[in-house]
Protein backbone atom coordinates (compact mmCIF):
# COMPACT_ATOMS: atom_id res chain seq x y z
CA UNK A 1 0.00 0.00 0.00
CA UNK A 2 2.72 2.19 1.13
CA UNK A 3 4.37 2.12 -2.42
CA UNK A 4 1.32 3.44 -4.32
CA UNK A 5 0.31 5.86 -1.92
CA UNK A 6 1.83 8.65 -4.11
CA UNK A 7 0.21 7.18 -7.26
CA UNK A 8 -3.09 7.10 -5.54
CA UNK A 9 -2.94 10.83 -4.47
CA UNK A 10 -1.85 11.52 -7.98
CA UNK A 11 -5.00 9.84 -9.68
CA UNK A 12 -2.56 7.55 -11.29
CA UNK A 13 -4.30 3.88 -9.94
CA UNK A 14 -6.84 2.42 -11.90
CA UNK A 15 -10.55 2.16 -10.54
CA UNK A 16 -10.06 -1.13 -9.42
CA UNK A 17 -6.70 -0.40 -7.12
CA UNK A 18 -8.27 2.66 -5.82
CA UNK A 19 -11.45 0.70 -4.34
CA UNK A 20 -8.67 -1.55 -3.09
CA UNK A 21 -6.45 1.55 -1.75
CA UNK A 22 -9.42 2.95 0.16
CA UNK A 23 -10.61 -0.10 1.66
CA UNK A 24 -7.19 -1.12 3.06
CA UNK A 25 -6.92 2.22 4.95
CA UNK A 26 -10.17 2.46 6.58
CA UNK A 27 -8.87 -0.73 8.27
CA UNK A 28 -4.47 -0.16 8.42
CA UNK A 29 -4.25 2.87 11.07
CA UNK A 30 -0.67 2.96 9.84
CA UNK A 31 -1.22 3.24 6.30
CA UNK A 32 -4.17 5.86 7.14
CA UNK A 33 -1.67 7.55 8.72
CA UNK A 34 0.54 7.53 5.87
CA UNK A 35 -1.66 8.96 3.74
CA UNK A 36 -2.31 11.95 5.90
CA UNK A 37 1.05 11.95 6.42
CA UNK A 38 1.86 12.09 2.35
CA UNK A 39 -1.22 14.28 1.67
CA UNK A 40 0.09 17.07 4.85
CA UNK A 41 3.42 16.81 3.26
CA UNK A 42 2.40 18.05 -0.05
CA UNK A 43 -0.42 20.53 1.25
CA UNK A 44 2.62 22.16 3.35
CA UNK A 45 5.28 22.05 0.67
CA UNK A 46 2.45 23.70 -1.73
CA UNK A 47 2.13 26.20 0.83
CA UNK A 48 5.64 27.51 0.82
CA UNK A 49 5.88 30.73 -0.27
CA UNK A 50 7.69 32.29 -3.65
CA UNK A 51 10.15 35.42 -2.97
CA UNK A 52 10.70 37.80 -5.39
CA UNK A 53 14.06 39.08 -5.59
CA UNK A 54 15.31 42.08 -3.94
CA UNK A 55 15.49 45.37 -5.90
CA UNK A 56 19.00 45.63 -5.58
CA UNK A 57 19.62 42.36 -7.25
CA UNK A 58 17.42 43.46 -10.71
CA UNK A 59 19.30 46.52 -10.15
CA UNK A 60 22.85 45.00 -10.18
CA UNK A 61 21.43 42.69 -13.07
CA UNK A 62 20.33 45.82 -15.56
CA UNK A 63 24.18 47.58 -14.88
CA UNK A 64 25.59 44.52 -15.62
CA UNK A 65 23.80 44.18 -18.80
CA UNK A 66 24.71 47.80 -20.03
CA UNK A 67 28.30 46.75 -18.92
CA UNK A 68 28.26 43.14 -20.51
CA UNK A 69 26.41 44.91 -23.57
CA UNK A 70 28.48 47.69 -23.97
CA UNK A 71 29.99 47.24 -27.75
CA UNK A 72 26.06 46.58 -28.95
CA UNK A 73 24.39 49.25 -26.81
CA UNK A 74 27.02 51.85 -27.68
CA UNK A 75 25.31 54.73 -29.47
CA UNK A 76 26.37 55.24 -32.86
CA UNK A 77 28.82 57.81 -33.31
CA UNK A 78 26.19 59.99 -35.17
CA UNK A 79 26.76 64.15 -35.18
CA UNK A 80 24.01 64.32 -32.78
CA UNK A 81 26.04 62.20 -30.66
CA UNK A 82 29.43 63.49 -31.04
CA UNK A 83 28.55 66.53 -28.87
CA UNK A 84 27.51 63.78 -26.12
CA UNK A 85 30.71 62.21 -27.09
CA UNK A 86 32.59 65.26 -26.96
CA UNK A 87 30.97 66.40 -23.68
CA UNK A 88 32.02 63.07 -21.93
CA UNK A 89 35.54 63.66 -23.13
CA UNK A 90 35.72 66.83 -21.91
CA UNK A 91 34.23 65.45 -18.59
CA UNK A 92 37.02 62.73 -18.90
CA UNK A 93 39.70 65.71 -19.52
CA UNK A 94 38.87 67.46 -16.45
CA UNK A 95 39.10 64.44 -14.41
CA UNK A 96 42.25 63.53 -15.50
CA UNK A 97 43.38 66.91 -14.74
CA UNK A 98 42.12 67.01 -11.55
CA UNK A 99 44.02 63.23 -11.14
CA UNK A 100 47.08 64.51 -12.25
CA UNK A 101 47.23 67.66 -10.21
CA UNK A 102 45.69 65.85 -6.80
CA UNK A 103 48.56 63.16 -7.41
CA UNK A 104 51.20 65.89 -8.11
CA UNK A 105 50.21 67.52 -4.93
CA UNK A 106 50.03 64.17 -3.48
CA UNK A 107 53.46 62.80 -4.47
CA UNK A 108 54.85 66.10 -3.22
CA UNK A 109 54.03 65.29 0.34
CA UNK A 110 55.66 62.40 2.73
CA UNK A 111 54.20 59.25 1.83
CA UNK A 112 51.86 58.48 4.45
CA UNK A 113 50.57 54.87 5.02
CA UNK A 114 47.17 54.07 3.94
CA UNK A 115 46.02 50.58 5.09
CA UNK A 116 43.43 49.61 2.73
CA UNK A 117 40.84 49.65 5.29
CA UNK A 118 41.07 53.66 5.17
CA UNK A 119 39.61 53.71 1.69
CA UNK A 120 36.30 54.20 1.38
CA UNK A 121 34.81 50.44 -0.43
CA UNK A 122 32.34 52.85 -1.55
CA UNK A 123 34.33 54.73 -3.36
CA UNK A 124 36.10 52.00 -5.39
CA UNK A 125 32.96 50.23 -6.30
CA UNK A 126 31.46 53.74 -7.92
CA UNK A 127 34.78 54.70 -9.52
CA UNK A 128 34.77 50.69 -10.75
CA UNK A 129 31.44 52.09 -12.43
CA UNK A 130 32.02 54.68 -13.95
CA UNK A 131 35.12 53.22 -15.64
CA UNK A 132 33.77 50.18 -16.75
CA UNK A 133 30.47 52.78 -18.02
CA UNK A 134 32.95 55.21 -19.65
CA UNK A 135 34.81 52.35 -21.54
CA UNK A 136 31.52 50.43 -22.43
CA UNK A 137 30.85 54.12 -24.03
CA UNK A 138 33.70 53.84 -26.51
CA UNK A 139 33.15 50.59 -27.25
CA UNK A 140 36.05 48.82 -25.48
CA UNK A 141 34.76 47.33 -22.79
CA UNK A 142 34.18 43.38 -22.18
CA UNK A 143 33.74 41.30 -19.11
CA UNK A 144 37.25 39.98 -19.56
CA UNK A 145 38.54 43.49 -19.23
CA UNK A 146 36.05 44.59 -16.67
CA UNK A 147 37.34 42.32 -14.45
CA UNK A 148 40.74 43.39 -15.13
CA UNK A 149 39.94 46.66 -14.59
CA UNK A 150 38.12 46.75 -11.23
CA UNK A 151 40.12 43.62 -9.72
CA UNK A 152 43.76 45.02 -11.12
CA UNK A 153 44.09 48.29 -12.28
CA UNK A 154 41.54 50.49 -11.08
CA UNK A 155 41.29 49.09 -7.58
CA UNK A 156 45.21 48.36 -6.87
CA UNK A 157 46.97 50.78 -9.10
CA UNK A 158 44.50 53.66 -9.88
CA UNK A 159 42.26 53.88 -7.16
CA UNK A 160 44.27 53.45 -3.50
CA UNK A 161 46.74 55.84 -5.04
CA UNK A 162 44.49 58.49 -6.28
CA UNK A 163 42.61 58.20 -3.29
CA UNK A 164 45.66 59.18 -0.86
CA UNK A 165 46.38 61.41 -3.29
CA UNK A 166 42.78 63.27 -3.41
CA UNK A 167 42.09 62.82 0.84
CA UNK A 168 46.02 64.95 0.68
CA UNK A 169 44.67 67.59 -1.74
CA UNK A 170 41.00 68.19 -2.31
CA UNK A 171 40.81 71.29 -0.68
CA UNK A 172 43.19 72.75 -2.05
CA UNK A 173 42.69 71.82 -5.77
CA UNK A 174 38.97 71.89 -5.54
CA UNK A 175 38.67 75.45 -3.26
CA UNK A 176 41.86 77.43 -4.12
CA UNK A 177 40.23 78.16 -6.94
CA UNK A 178 43.04 77.15 -8.98
CA UNK A 179 40.70 75.47 -11.65
CA UNK A 180 37.48 76.62 -11.23
CA UNK A 181 36.57 75.80 -14.57
CA UNK A 182 37.15 72.21 -14.31
CA UNK A 183 35.09 71.96 -10.64
CA UNK A 184 32.24 73.64 -12.90
CA UNK A 185 32.52 71.29 -15.55
CA UNK A 186 32.24 68.49 -13.16
CA UNK A 187 29.27 70.14 -11.38
CA UNK A 188 27.72 70.61 -14.53
CA UNK A 189 27.99 67.10 -15.75
CA UNK A 190 27.14 64.90 -12.70
CA UNK A 191 30.66 63.32 -12.94
CA UNK A 192 30.80 61.79 -9.51
CA UNK A 193 27.49 61.72 -8.40
CA UNK A 194 26.44 58.53 -6.60
CA UNK A 195 24.47 57.05 -8.91
CA UNK A 196 26.66 56.36 -12.19
CA UNK A 197 25.94 58.33 -15.69
CA UNK A 198 23.99 55.67 -17.70
CA UNK A 199 25.26 54.36 -21.26
CA UNK A 200 22.17 54.65 -22.71
CA UNK A 201 18.63 55.17 -21.67
CA UNK B 1 16.26 48.92 -22.99
CA UNK B 2 14.95 49.36 -19.38
CA UNK B 3 11.46 48.39 -19.52
CA UNK B 4 11.74 45.32 -21.85
CA UNK B 5 15.00 44.26 -19.39
CA UNK B 6 12.51 45.00 -16.21
CA UNK B 7 9.68 42.61 -18.35
CA UNK B 8 11.54 39.84 -18.29
CA UNK B 9 12.96 40.43 -14.31
CA UNK B 10 9.18 40.85 -13.51
CA UNK B 11 8.39 37.60 -15.15
CA UNK B 12 10.93 35.31 -14.13
CA UNK B 13 12.92 36.82 -11.21
CA UNK B 14 10.86 35.21 -8.79
CA UNK B 15 11.05 31.51 -10.08
CA UNK B 16 14.67 32.00 -10.78
CA UNK B 17 15.48 33.63 -6.76
CA UNK B 18 13.07 31.02 -4.89
CA UNK B 19 14.35 28.11 -6.51
CA UNK B 20 18.05 29.35 -6.15
CA UNK B 21 17.11 30.16 -2.42
CA UNK B 22 15.43 26.77 -1.62
CA UNK B 23 17.88 24.67 -3.07
CA UNK B 24 21.69 27.27 -1.55
CA UNK B 25 19.90 28.13 1.42
CA UNK B 26 21.84 31.00 0.83
CA UNK B 27 20.33 34.97 0.45
CA UNK B 28 23.40 36.54 -1.31
CA UNK B 29 24.49 32.99 -3.55
CA UNK B 30 20.53 33.11 -4.88
CA UNK B 31 21.41 36.60 -5.43
CA UNK B 32 24.41 36.48 -7.23
CA UNK B 33 22.30 33.66 -9.06
CA UNK B 34 19.25 35.33 -10.20
CA UNK B 35 21.69 38.39 -11.35
CA UNK B 36 23.62 36.37 -13.67
CA UNK B 37 20.41 34.20 -14.59
CA UNK B 38 18.85 37.63 -15.63
CA UNK B 39 21.95 39.06 -17.15
CA UNK B 40 21.92 35.68 -19.55
CA UNK B 41 18.60 35.85 -20.57
CA UNK B 42 18.80 38.98 -21.57
CA UNK B 43 21.79 38.52 -23.56
CA UNK B 44 20.19 35.37 -24.95
CA UNK B 45 16.69 36.48 -25.32
CA UNK B 46 16.72 36.48 -29.49
CA UNK B 47 18.15 33.62 -29.53
CA UNK B 48 15.18 31.46 -26.84
CA UNK B 49 12.05 30.39 -28.13
CA UNK B 50 9.13 32.15 -26.25
CA UNK B 51 7.89 28.55 -25.06
CA UNK B 52 11.10 27.16 -24.35
CA UNK B 53 12.25 30.04 -22.27
CA UNK B 54 10.84 29.19 -19.10
CA UNK B 55 12.40 26.22 -19.39
CA UNK B 56 15.72 27.58 -20.72
CA UNK B 57 15.64 29.88 -17.64
CA UNK B 58 15.14 27.16 -14.65
CA UNK B 59 17.80 24.96 -16.43
CA UNK B 60 20.68 27.71 -16.25
CA UNK B 61 19.28 28.37 -12.93
CA UNK B 62 19.96 25.32 -11.93
CA UNK B 63 23.33 24.67 -13.68
CA UNK B 64 24.37 27.84 -11.65
CA UNK B 65 23.11 26.32 -8.68
CA UNK B 66 25.10 23.45 -9.13
CA UNK B 67 28.55 25.87 -9.66
CA UNK B 68 27.92 27.69 -6.62
CA UNK B 69 27.66 24.75 -4.99
CA UNK B 70 30.79 23.27 -6.08
CA UNK B 71 32.79 26.28 -5.50
CA UNK B 72 31.30 26.03 -1.79
CA UNK B 73 32.18 22.19 -1.80
CA UNK B 74 33.46 22.64 2.00
CA UNK B 75 30.03 23.86 2.94
CA UNK B 76 27.68 21.71 0.89
CA UNK B 77 29.61 18.78 2.17
CA UNK B 78 28.78 19.64 5.51
CA UNK B 79 25.13 20.63 4.17
CA UNK B 80 25.13 17.23 2.56
CA UNK B 81 25.39 15.33 5.75
CA UNK B 82 22.71 17.19 7.60
CA UNK B 83 24.33 19.60 9.69
CA UNK B 84 23.38 23.13 9.19
CA UNK B 85 20.70 22.03 7.68
CA UNK B 86 17.81 23.08 10.39
CA UNK B 87 19.97 26.73 10.43
CA UNK B 88 19.18 26.60 6.47
CA UNK B 89 15.60 26.04 7.38
CA UNK B 90 15.08 28.44 10.35
CA UNK B 91 16.46 31.00 7.59
CA UNK B 92 13.64 30.30 4.85
CA UNK B 93 10.92 30.39 7.83
CA UNK B 94 11.93 33.48 8.88
CA UNK B 95 10.63 34.61 5.90
CA UNK B 96 6.73 33.67 6.44
CA UNK B 97 6.31 32.11 9.94
CA UNK B 98 5.20 34.93 12.64
CA UNK B 99 1.47 33.66 12.34
CA UNK B 100 1.36 30.15 12.75
CA UNK B 101 0.86 28.21 16.16
CA UNK B 102 4.03 26.34 17.49
CA UNK B 103 3.53 23.12 16.81
CA UNK B 104 2.37 23.60 13.22
CA UNK B 105 5.45 25.51 12.49
CA UNK B 106 7.48 22.93 14.41
CA UNK B 107 6.20 20.71 11.84
CA UNK B 108 7.43 23.12 8.63
CA UNK B 109 10.52 23.29 9.74
CA UNK B 110 10.87 19.60 10.00
CA UNK B 111 9.63 19.14 6.68
CA UNK B 112 12.17 22.28 5.17
CA UNK B 113 14.93 20.59 6.60
CA UNK B 114 14.00 17.55 4.78
CA UNK B 115 13.96 18.93 1.61
CA UNK B 116 17.27 20.93 2.37
CA UNK B 117 18.73 17.68 3.17
CA UNK B 118 17.58 15.83 -0.32
CA UNK B 119 20.46 15.27 -2.55
CA UNK B 120 20.62 16.34 -5.86
CA UNK B 121 18.35 15.41 -8.24
CA UNK B 122 15.78 14.93 -5.87
CA UNK B 123 15.99 18.65 -4.50
CA UNK B 124 15.33 20.29 -7.48
CA UNK B 125 12.66 18.06 -8.66
CA UNK B 126 10.88 18.66 -5.69
CA UNK B 127 11.73 22.52 -5.23
CA UNK B 128 10.21 22.84 -9.16
CA UNK B 129 7.36 20.23 -8.85
CA UNK B 130 6.10 20.38 -5.22
CA UNK B 131 7.16 23.84 -4.20
CA UNK B 132 7.02 26.55 -6.83
CA UNK B 133 3.98 23.70 -9.06
CA UNK B 134 5.86 23.50 -12.50
CA UNK B 135 4.69 20.82 -14.97
CA UNK B 136 6.15 17.69 -14.91
CA UNK B 137 6.98 18.30 -18.36
CA UNK B 138 8.64 21.70 -17.39
CA UNK B 139 10.88 20.01 -15.03
CA UNK B 140 11.79 17.57 -16.78
CA UNK B 141 12.61 19.81 -20.04
CA UNK B 142 14.84 21.83 -17.03
CA UNK B 143 16.42 19.07 -15.76
CA UNK B 144 17.32 17.61 -18.97
CA UNK B 145 16.06 14.32 -17.79
CA UNK B 146 13.12 11.74 -19.27
CA UNK B 147 9.93 12.28 -17.97
CA UNK B 148 9.76 8.96 -16.59
CA UNK B 149 12.87 9.53 -15.06
CA UNK B 150 11.81 12.55 -13.23
CA UNK B 151 8.43 10.89 -11.77
CA UNK B 152 10.28 8.10 -10.58
CA UNK B 153 13.07 10.72 -8.68
CA UNK B 154 9.88 12.79 -7.16
CA UNK B 155 8.19 9.50 -6.01
CA UNK B 156 11.41 8.55 -4.07
CA UNK B 157 11.71 12.18 -2.95
CA UNK B 158 8.49 12.31 -1.46
CA UNK B 159 9.28 8.93 -0.01
CA UNK B 160 12.14 9.97 1.70
CA UNK B 161 10.77 13.29 3.10
CA UNK B 162 8.11 11.30 4.92
CA UNK B 163 10.85 9.04 6.09
CA UNK B 164 12.51 12.59 7.39
CA UNK B 165 9.66 14.02 9.10
CA UNK B 166 8.30 10.71 10.69
CA UNK B 167 11.81 9.98 11.90
CA UNK B 168 11.91 13.22 13.72
CA UNK B 169 8.41 13.71 14.86
CA UNK B 170 7.95 10.16 15.89
CA UNK B 171 5.06 7.75 14.65
CA UNK B 172 2.73 9.31 16.45
CA UNK B 173 2.19 12.63 18.99
CA UNK B 174 1.98 15.32 15.93
CA UNK B 175 -1.33 16.67 14.53
CA UNK B 176 -1.32 16.90 10.20
CA UNK B 177 -4.65 18.94 10.76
Amino acid sequence: MRERIDAYLDGETSAAETRSLEAHVGACAGCARELDLARWCRRELRALPSFAPPHRTVDAAERAVSARTGNAEVIPFTPQRRARRARWMTVAAAALVIAAVGVWRGLRQPPAPVATADVDPQAIEQASRDAALALAYVGKYTRRTGTLIRDDVIGVRVVLPMHRAFVASREAVIDDAIVPGVKRAIDESGFGETSPPRVRS
Amino acid sequence: MSGDFRSLADKYGARVYTFALYTLRRREDAEDVTQEVLVRLWQNREAISSEGMTAWVMRVTRNLVIDVARRHRARAAVMAEGADAQMAASFVASHHRADVDTQRGELRDVLETAVAGLEEPYRSIVVMREIQGFAYEEVAEALELPLGTVKAYLHRARRRLRDSVRSTMGDSGYDLS
